[in-house]
């Protein structure tokens, strides 16, 4: 009954328009919330169904997503939305702890439906409980090598935990440890960035729980995995960081300053690559003219027009992060021949021609242009065939 | 994680659950509402009757029975508690307390999964701390209905499962609907019955008592201008005067008929209320 919201739904279309009210608490949330919210499913609970009034929300948590149901009434806006969560959470009680606790500073208790910021509140503060609900759920953990790494590190402002069930092995224990600063901030490191939610990386550390009868001195190694949020992958990408091991008995606190020290002065180089990157795509307009298309902001792309003769081709540059260690992929494309498909003709990617790091920018671009003279020629042959074996 | 089996016997007369699926089918939106019934300790039902002896030796512990009778509802969303879930009585008297014979709450959501929410859970502990040592100690009962329809409406469906409150979680347990027949007969064995007539003195010798006003009144319940010195009358007789009889079940009749027209006009008069509400509603959230 519950729809799943696994894939980024977009907004079903057969759903009913949401009723303006709720529409605006939703629209609010997704333009204002810090962090990366999806919307699932929406539906409607009138029993003409003409308005829609409830949904389902994907929000992070643990380098994951859960999905809460949230149920509004369209026909008596006034009434505060209610939340249903996943089958897994039923130890989940925010209202019952609040209750107990003689807490009323919830956004619940003073709701005025009319106040757009009515749901990005309630999302937010449902978000800050459940993580304090799952901490407490490690907390009651019987491991000791757990409840030292909670001890030390759980302070770290930002750390999310939550146990791993499966089946077939033992529960686990994972740590999404944000790193680098909380408040630091890619988007000052790129000028022009386009990001508007804040960009993270964190460790993923999953601890396997010892069964307590298969007793070892030494307990397993965690996995261990870097993760970043999508859009950080145009500026710096975590595939390419090399953990640093771990060793027997070590722990998460001795383990995190190392790995933080190395991953800022990676960041750092990451966006000074930026700038050497600009720097050839200025080198390509005396040499190949002005580039008809160029990413300005991450500069990871640039295309040019070239001539040789009467055949004319646009030269795509694919400019790899660790550049100028790795040289750009080049792709021709004519401007002439076309496929069966009525598709201009590429050549596949071009990246072994001759290359040094070492050469200034404007070497790079005359020995690509001279690279290019001859290989237009290949490209060219290449693409009168594939025309001729069409016909 | 139902319950096992002779700990709690859950159950709802068909027509108690007749009438609450068609509440919350009848309602414009979500509803919620108090549940009405019985809940006792009963000796289990003897064994079916055997010739042999061996069979019914051992006598099983008493079971708890939670019979549900009927509901009461406002057809609103939420009208047992504040957002928050704490529990409120929906009269605008808030130190009124829900009748004692409240055994628990229902919610009906359309189209959601059949998981309490957050405020149900909420408002299932606080209902619970509001009832208690009010009724016979039982665990909370709280029953969730998801209606739904087909696109065309051609198809409606009642999903609904029932709960109770154990260990301050909502546990799911099982519902039996007791309809008549002999398939039933276990749930007469929890049957009292509870006559609303007025104890009278049956004795003619006694026929200068003077009835009370409140008895009157209990007998103008049942039947209008029918004397309690009539009924006495009747009562006192051996034979039973068949005329007399006859007069009263009249009289009866005529009572109900009158009732009757006086429910359908109120009815129609709500109908219209519900209907300027519902304008009232849509102004209010924008949806003229």
């Amino acid at each position: 009954m519950s729809p799943s919201a696994d894939a980024a739904a977009p907004v079903s279309t057969s759903a009913p328009p949401l009723a303006p009210l709720i529409a605006a608490q939703l629209s609010y949330l997704l333009s204002h919330s810090k962090l990366p919210i999806r919307v699932g499913q929406i539906w409607s609970g009138c029993r003409n169904g003409r308005h829609s009034d409830r949904f389902t929300l994907s929000i992070p948590f643990c380098l994951d997503y859960v999905h809460w149901d949230f149920v509004y009434n369209a026909l008596s806006p006034k009434v505060a939305p209610d939340v249903v969560f996943g089958p897994d959470d039923e130890g989940f009680q925010p209202l019952v702890d609040y209750a107990e606790a003689g807490n009323d500073a919830s956004c619940l208790a003073r709701w005025d439906y009319r106040d757009p910021r009515g749901l990005v509140a309630l999302v937010h503060e449902l978000r800050e409980l459940y993580i304090e609900y799952h901490k407490k759920q490690v907390a009651k953990v019987d491991d000791a090598r757990v409840t030292f790494e909670l001890s030390t590190v759980l302070s770290k402002e930002g750390i999310e935990v939550c146990m791993v069930p499966s089946a077939d092995r033992p529960d686990e224990v994972k740590f999404a440890v944000p790193l680098l600063d909380v408040d630091f901030d890619f988007n000052k490191l790129v000028p022009g960035c386009p990001w508007r939610l804040p960009q993270k990386i964190h460790l993923q550390v999953i601890f396997p729980i010892s069964r307590s009868s298969s007793y070892s001195s030494v307990p397993s190694a965690p996995r261990l995995k870097l993760t970043s949020t999508s859009d950080l992958k145009s500026l710096f990408s975590v595939e390419d960081v090399k953990l640093p091991p771990w060793s027997n008995g070590m722990c998460l606190a001795e383990y995190l300053p190392a790995l933080e020290e190395s991953l800022n002065l990676l960041v750092v180089e990451a966006s000074a690559s930026i700038g050497a990157r600009r720097r050839f795509i200025e080198a390509l307009a005396p040499t190949f003219g002005r580039p008809i298309e160029a990413d300005p902001i991450f500069c990871r792309r640039a295309t040019v027009l070239s001539i040789s003769g009467v055949f004319t081709f646009l030269v795509h540059f694919a400019i790899p992060l660790q550049f100028p260690k790795q040289q750009p992929v080049l792709t021709l494309q004519s401007s002439q021949h076309c496929n069966a498909d009525g598709i201009p003709i590429t050549s596949p990617p071009i990246n072994d021609y001759p290359w040094s790091p070492r050469w200034d920018q404007a070497e790079m671009v005359e020995r690509i242009y001279d690279f290019l003279t001859d290989e237009c020629q290949n490209f060219k042959k290449f693409c009168s065939d594939t025309v001729t074996q069409q016909k | 994680m139902a319950l096992r089996d002779g700990t709690t016997n859950l159950s709802i007369s068909g027509a108690a659950l007749a009438a609450l699926l068609h509440r919350c089918a009848a309602a414009t939106g979500d509803c919620d509402g108090l549940l009405f019934g019985r809940a006792s300790h009963l000796p289990a039902p003897p064994a079916a009757l055997s010739d042999y002896d061996d069979l019914a030796a051992a006598p099983r512990d008493p079971a708890l029975t939670i019979s549900v009778s009927g509901h009461c509802s406002l057809s609103h969303p939420s009208s047992l508690s504040d957002p928050l879930g704490r529990f409120h009585p929906p009269s605008s008297d808030h130190s009124s307390v829900p009748a004692p014979a409240a055994v628990g709450f229902f919610s009906s959501r359309r189209r959601t999964a059949l998981r309490p929410s957050m405020r149900e859970l909420a408002l299932a502990h606080s209902l619970s701390k509001t009832l208690q040592g009010r009724t016979t100690a039982h665990p909370l009962l709280f029953i969730l209905v998801s209606p739904s329809a087909s696109p065309n409406f051609s198809t409606h469906s009642y999903d609904y499962r029932a709960f109770l409150l154990l260990a301050s979680r909502l546990v799911p347990a099982s519902l039996t609907v007791v309809n008549v027949g002999p398939g039933f007969r276990d749930q007469y064995h929890a049957f009292s019955p509870e006559s609303p007539m007025p104890c009278l003195p049956s004795s003619p010798a006694a026929a200068g008592y003077a009835h009370t006003i409140g008895e009157q009144k209990a007998v103008d319940e049942m039947v209008d201008g029918f004397g309690i010195g009539r009924l006495q009358g009747l009562l006192g007789s051996a034979a039973g005067q068949a005329a007399e009889m006859d007069d009263m079940y009249a009289g009866m009749l005529r009572k109900l008929e009158k009732l009757a027209t006086e429910v359908e006009k109120t009815n129609i008069r709500v109908l219209e209320q519900e209907n300027r509400n519902l304008l009232l509603r849509f102004r209010c959230a924008g949806m003229e």
